[in-house]
């Protein structure tokens, strides 16, 4: 059955079959949501509340969007939303790119250290706001309209953000890579 | 070209609109140019790694856990939300059958003499513009009188005793009804309301 199917079911009253939603959905929103929090709870919590706004939205869903770029919209705007209630990022968005740079050093070497995956690390030191779009653009997979619809930002901005967070991604890769160099080098001088 | 240009074609290369001739432009430069073909391994290196992110799986009792906590009646149909009240129709109709079929014979033939009456009543009323047209509003009092005698029979009827009884039981053939229908519904839930057949995977 396709999404748009299953959704008349449930209307129709057949409720269960939301559990095959659930199922088709789980990894792609909780993905989501853990990207965006960093902490599995929180990103499951956020997870369970998409799905439960989802289910009670159904009458709403537009068959003239995909499924999946609508249910990604709600898990965009719960996320966004919790993470401004939690007041995680109070400082403006320039203001924090900067903070973030200064500390980036002794993180950076912490990550070589831990041997963890420095692109995700690197995504992860994003600002929410970039850290968002690119997720859904690249990851996700969503277009620059899906995502304008998604966030209610126009599409101009949607695309200068992205590109604002790929130079940002970039500089972080970059001075990973440099830290390493310099973290490997002294080690074989020891 | 230069290397602000190059950056612009870098970020359309990533977001998959370049143009071949760009594209062909854009790899001359980078043959000349270290620092944008810098830029452009870190950009292709950067979206390889995004894109291959894993997909992160929730907990094992994430579905039962949503599925307990949304409301499955919030859909139901008019048609289903009676089918809710069924227990109450079909303890009417075994009643009203049981009343009318059994004990006490003379005081069953007075019940439904004084029903048919004000059936009667009732049906003369609702021809109420031919009465009209047929007659005073005189003849329409008496009508009325006639199915106010009638209601108010059934309702003096030695039957006080009557109707607590079986008001009683009726109720508690009710509360029968529903708990057998929960019963069944429960049993169903225990399977997640899924009644296909499930295969069993012998390697796990």
């Amino acid at each position: 059955m396709t999404d748009w199917e299953i959704v008349q079911e449930i209307i129709s009253g057949n409720s269960q079959l939301f559990r095959e939603i659930i199922t088709r959905y789980k990894k792609a929103v909780y993905s989501l949501c853990f990207r965006m929090t960093n902490n599995h709870e929180e990103a499951e919590d956020l997870s369970q509340e998409v799905f439960i706004k989802t289910y009670h939205n159904l009458r709403k869903y537009d068959s003239n969007y995909k499924f999946s770029t609508w249910i990604l919209k709600i898990a965009t705007n719960t996320s966004i939303d919790y993470i401004r209630k939690k007041k995680v990022e109070t400082v403006p968005l320039e203001e924090e790119i900067e903070s973030k740079h200064e500390s980036a050093s002794a993180e950076l070497v912490y990550l070589h250290q831990q041997n963890k995956n420095y692109i995700e690390k690197a995504i992860n030191e994003l600002p929410t706001d970039y850290r968002t779009l690119i997720i859904l653009y690249h990851q996700y997979g969503l277009s620059y309209k899906e995502i304008a619809e998604n966030t209610n930002l126009p599409m101009s901005k949607v695309k200068n953000r992205i590109h604002k967070g790929r130079s940002l991604l970039k500089d972080k890769l970059k001075e990973i890579k440099e830290e390493g160099a310099q973290w490997t080098a002294k080690q074989l001088q020891l | 070209m230069d290397c602000k240009t190059a950056s612009a074609l870098i970020m359309s290369y990533v977001d998959g609109t370049i143009e071949e001739n760009a594209l062909a432009d854009l790899q001359k430069h980078m043959k000349e140019c270290y620092q944008c073909s810098e830029e452009f391994q870190l950009f292709t290196e950067m979206v390889n790694g995004i894109e291959e992110l894993p997909m992160l799986e929730p907990s094992n009792n994430f579905e039962t856990n949503i599925m307990e906590a949304i409301d499955l009646e919030l859909y139901t149909t008019r048609t289903k939300k009676l089918q809710n009240y069924s227990p109450i129709f079909i303890s009417l109709g075994m009643y009203l059958t049981f009343l009318v079929t059994t004990v006490k014979p003379g005081i069953q033939k007075n019940v439904v003499l004084d029903f048919i009456s004000a059936i009667q009543h009732l049906t003369l009323l609702s021809n109420l513009w031919e009465t009209m047209v047929e007659s005073s509003f005189l003849l329409m009092g008496q009508l009325l009188r006639g199915t106010m005698q009638s209601i108010v029979k059934l309702a003096t009827w030695n039957t006080t005793n009557f109707l607590l009884a079986y008001s009683f039981s009726f109720l508690t053939l009710v509360l029968l009804l529903v708990l057998i229908r929960r019963t069944l519904k429960g049993l169903l839930n225990i399977n997640g309301g899924d009644l296909r057949w499930k295969g069993i995977n012998m390697e796990e």
